[in-house]
């Protein structure tokens, strides 16, 4: 035998089978699925809109498909505010023998648990915790504040959550900027302003678009922070989801689903077009 | 450059100095809680004990959970490790339609929203003879993670020189000889590092097994359980422990990243 039907039938085969079989079948169920009927809690073939119709006539759902969606959006900004300037400061004011130890460092609390980082989080904000105890101490407020179970703090959790991934990504695209680059725009008269919107931002777009996306992605499917520090005081689309999922409605929870697979779908498309747009620049 | 702004230098490590805060925060807080002795995790510091390490090591639901979780761990890190280095061996390079359809396909499962992808795995356990147990865990957790090795592996088969498998053909190799021989030994640094980092991936991955687990509990699974019956120190403890493993597997697995990439130099060198 060649050695390339060898690597076919020992590594091609098995390898698309298992891609096929455990990932590509059961996406492919799911969409099949959220066709069919439910009907007397048992799920029936079927070819039908109705779910699809449910989710989009119900006031509740559409609402919930909004909050997940704005959430989103206002998780990745923040996220992409916190992180950029980090990553920034990190490779342009601190030494370089020190940036990768920092970087290591920033990475350290993603090996505990993150559910426990949630809930650690809770128990700051809560009306005994650190927070409220400093605030009151020193005067700021009279009595304790409530911080929690609002949209902001859910907003605030997903990004701290994503902040280390984040910094990781927009420090790997901005330490790779060439300096020799910017000295010489320098030394020909360009001052730091334009250095940034002309060199730095240019340079670094690709890595705020793919941190906005997998901020977006994570924080559509989160229920976790969502239930530990939004306490459900903000419907989102994945609670909806497990709600639907607790009275075995599966095919109505597989359009939910689809439908939020669609909304990411969309910036994704933008951003490859985006990402073309750029390459035919070059 | 911008280093020289003092202004911009001021607001920036101000900005450095919060994100390290709100990065470092639940860390300081979950170790700190695992040596208090209150029962309800506040404040102020109620005194230091061992007690949560004594009852955190004698709840047996909590013991099978992190046995469960060495199981899936070193399972899903073996499996994602092997199907990752099948496919970068066999997608690599090709130009046929089918096999950039496979790539494209290879790099989708992290990308979607994990709770849809729980369901969707849910669901096909309902239809697919396969029991909802560790198994099940261990066979989503890896198509879950499989593409993150399937890339850092292709990157280093990229880096080998080219010739490699025509000097090894010509000098009359056979197939197994040149990948049990060649092959794996110039990637085992990179294996090692990538099933490491698998397992440190798998250790605290919750939504998947949460979906697939059936009656089995992993430590989030665990985790997620008892924070919504009733509030323990005792997860603290494990957080803790959970924290030191995952962090001595990292500095391993990065050594072994970090000396591949020392060593690859030279044996380009030496062809």
């Amino acid at each position: 035998m060649e050695w390339e039907t060898k690597e076919k039938v020992f590594f091609g085969v098995p390898f698309r089978a298992w891609v096929f079989l455990f990932f590509l079948l059961p996406l492919v169920t799911l969409i099949v699925i959220s066709f069919f009927k439910f009907q007397n809690y048992q799920i029936v073939p079927a070819f039908t809109l109705s779910n699809y119709a449910e989710v989009f006539s119900s006031e509740f759902y559409l609402k919930s498909l909004g909050n997940s969606v704005w959430l989103a959006i206002g998780a990745s900004s923040l996220v992409i505010l916190l992180a950029y300037p980090f990553s920034f400061y990190v490779s342009f004011f601190i030494k370089e023998k020190y940036q990768n130890f920092l970087l290591m460092l920033t990475v350290l609390p993603l090996f505990t648990n993150f559910i426990l980082r949630a809930f650690a989080w809770r128990i700051f904000f809560s009306e005994k915790g650190l927070l409220n105890k400093a605030i009151t101490s020193m005067g700021i407020v009279g009595s304790s504040q409530d911080f929690l179970f609002n949209p902001f703090i859910i907003i605030f959790g997903i990004s701290t959550y994503l902040l280390p991934f984040a910094i990781f990504i927009f420090y790997s695209s901005i330490s790779n900027i060439s300096r020799e680059k910017l000295k010489a725009a320098e030394d020909l008269g360009a001052k730091n302003k334009s250095l940034f919107s002309r060199i730095v931002l240019p340079a670094s777009k690709n890595s705020i678009i793919l941190v906005f996306i997998i901020s977006f992605i994570v924080s559509m499917g989160d229920f976790i922070i969502v239930t530990l520090m939004g306490g459900s005081s903000v419907y989102t689309m994945s609670l909806q989801i497990l709600d639907v999922l607790q009275v075995n409605n599966i095919p109505l929870a597989a359009a939910m689903g689809v439908v939020l697979l669609l909304i990411f779908v969309i910036p994704l498309i933008i951003a490859i077009y985006l990402q073309r747009e750029d390459n035919k620049d070059v | 450059m911008f280093n020289r702004n003092k202004t911009l230098k001021t607001f920036l490590s101000m900005h450095f100095i919060i994100v390290m805060l709100l990065i470092f925060m639940p860390l300081f807080m979950i170790i700190a809680f695992s040596f208090n002795e209150a029962t309800f995790p506040g404040f102020p510091w109620s005194g230091f004990t061992l007690e949560w390490y004594k009852k955190l090591f004698s709840d047996e639901k909590m013991m099978s959970a992190i046995a469960n979780s060495v199981i899936v761990g070193i399972s899903t890190a073996a499996l994602s490790t092997l199907t990752g280095l099948a496919g970068a061996i066999s997608l690599s390079k090709s130009k046929r339609i089918i096999d950039k359809f496979t790539r494209i396909v290879s790099f989708m499962p992290p990308l979607i929203p994990f709770i849809l992808s729980g369901i969707a795995f849910v669901t096909f356990l309902n239809y697919f003879p396969l029991p909802k147990s560790l198994f099940s865990i261990i066979i989503f957790q890896s198509v879950l993670f499989f593409p993150i090795s399937l890339g850092v592996i292709t990157l280093k088969i990229n880096e080998l020189p080219a010739g490699l498998r025509n000097v090894s053909k010509n000098l009359g190799s056979t197939y197994p000889g040149y990948f049990f021989k060649v092959l794996l030994p110039l990637l085992k640094n990179t294996l090692i590092g990538v099933a490491l980092l698998m397992f440190v991936l798998s250790w605290d991955e919750f939504v998947i097994s949460w979906f697939v687990s059936g009656f089995q509990e992993t430590i989030p699974i665990r985790v997620w359980s008892l924070l919504k019956s009733s509030i323990t120190p005792k997860i603290n403890a494990l957080g803790t422990i959970s924290f030191i493993i995952s962090l001595i597997l990292l500095i391993v697995a990065q050594r072994y990243l970090f000396k591949n990439k020392k060593r690859g130099k030279n044996e380009t060198q030496n062809y």
